[in-house]
């Protein structure tokens, strides 16, 4: 059975490096996931999950007894990405929605992903950065709203509506679109 | 997708990442060294800590060692003329 949140703060703070590995092994794929689909790209992401994991490392000692070690590494992969993202041309380009894949995938991910994957990863690229930090966690990392708004720094209240826009607009961008009808000639 | 909630179909279909396996080790290995070194630092931190407190509460610990041995002569010394 892995090892609870909990005990993994208390094993890191004394600098235990099994329980290292544990919470690198149990929340890389995760953090790293996030990671991509926020800033949009699988090299940054990599350089962002490094340095995620090294202030993890950094911090280990001064970790609180009751640390959440996930909501506490999605809080700074999250300030990691915002921080990166302030870099005006990308900014602009993920506040607005890019319209591209939040996910760039690699020809292995390519074809592993299903065409519905392609699809989700084409709508979440769409939403907003705000909308789509609160859609990620929530939705697909699984964490509970009280953690998603702790991680976020906003009201419970303030990520409830987040939530239901988001939700809004991945519907919107799911639905099958129709096609047009073509006008006879007369 | 439209009679499914479309946050349940994210977290089924959407694929998952990982970075490959030698970035991953890159990673780990860096932040093993980083941990021994924070560790190595919170000792250092501890037993400075330690040695700020010892002198700031140093004479106190003195001055009652010696109160505490001048009671027990001056009882020592009473109970003979008792």
């Amino acid at each position: 059975m892995p090892p609870s949140d909990a005990e993994l703060a208390q094993a890191l703070r004394r600098c235990d490096p099994s329980a290292f590995d544990a919470a690198f092994a149990a929340y890389r794929p995760r953090i790293f996931g996030f990671l991509v689909r926020m800033v949009g790209a699988r090299d940054v992401a990599e350089d962002l999950l490094q340095e995620t994991f090294l202030r993890l490392a950094r911090h280990a000692p001064r970790l609180a007894e009751d640390s959440q070690i996930g909501a506490w590494l999605f809080t700074v992969a999250r300030n990691l990405a915002r921080s990166h993202l302030r870099v005006p041309s990308d900014a602009a380009r993920l506040e607005e929605g890019s319209g591209e894949l939040a996910a760039p995938l690699t020809p292995f991910d390519e074809a592993a992903a299903s065409e519905l994957g392609r699809r989700l990863e084409m709508a979440l690229g769409q939403l907003p950065l705000g909308l789509r930090e609160a859609v990620l966690l929530v939705a697909v990392e699984g964490l509970s709203p009280a953690q998603a708004a702790g991680v976020l720094g906003v009201t419970p209240e303030a990520l409830r509506q987040r939530l239901s826009r988001g939700r809004a607009l991945l519907e919107d961008a799911l639905e099958p679109k129709a096609t047009p009808q073509r006008r006879k000639a007369p | 997708v439209n009679d499914r909630d479309v946050f349940d179909v994210l977290h089924r279909e959407l694929p998952a990442l990982d970075v490959d396996d030698l970035r991953s080790r890159r990673i780990r290995g860096l932040a093993l060294v980083e941990l021994a070194r924070a560790g190595r630092a919170n000792e250092g931190r501890l037993s400075a800590r330690a040695a700020r407190a010892w002198r700031r509460t140093e004479l106190w610990w003195v001055g009652a060692l010696a109160v505490g041995y001048l009671v027990w002569a001056a009882e020592a010394t009473l109970r003979l003329y008792r």
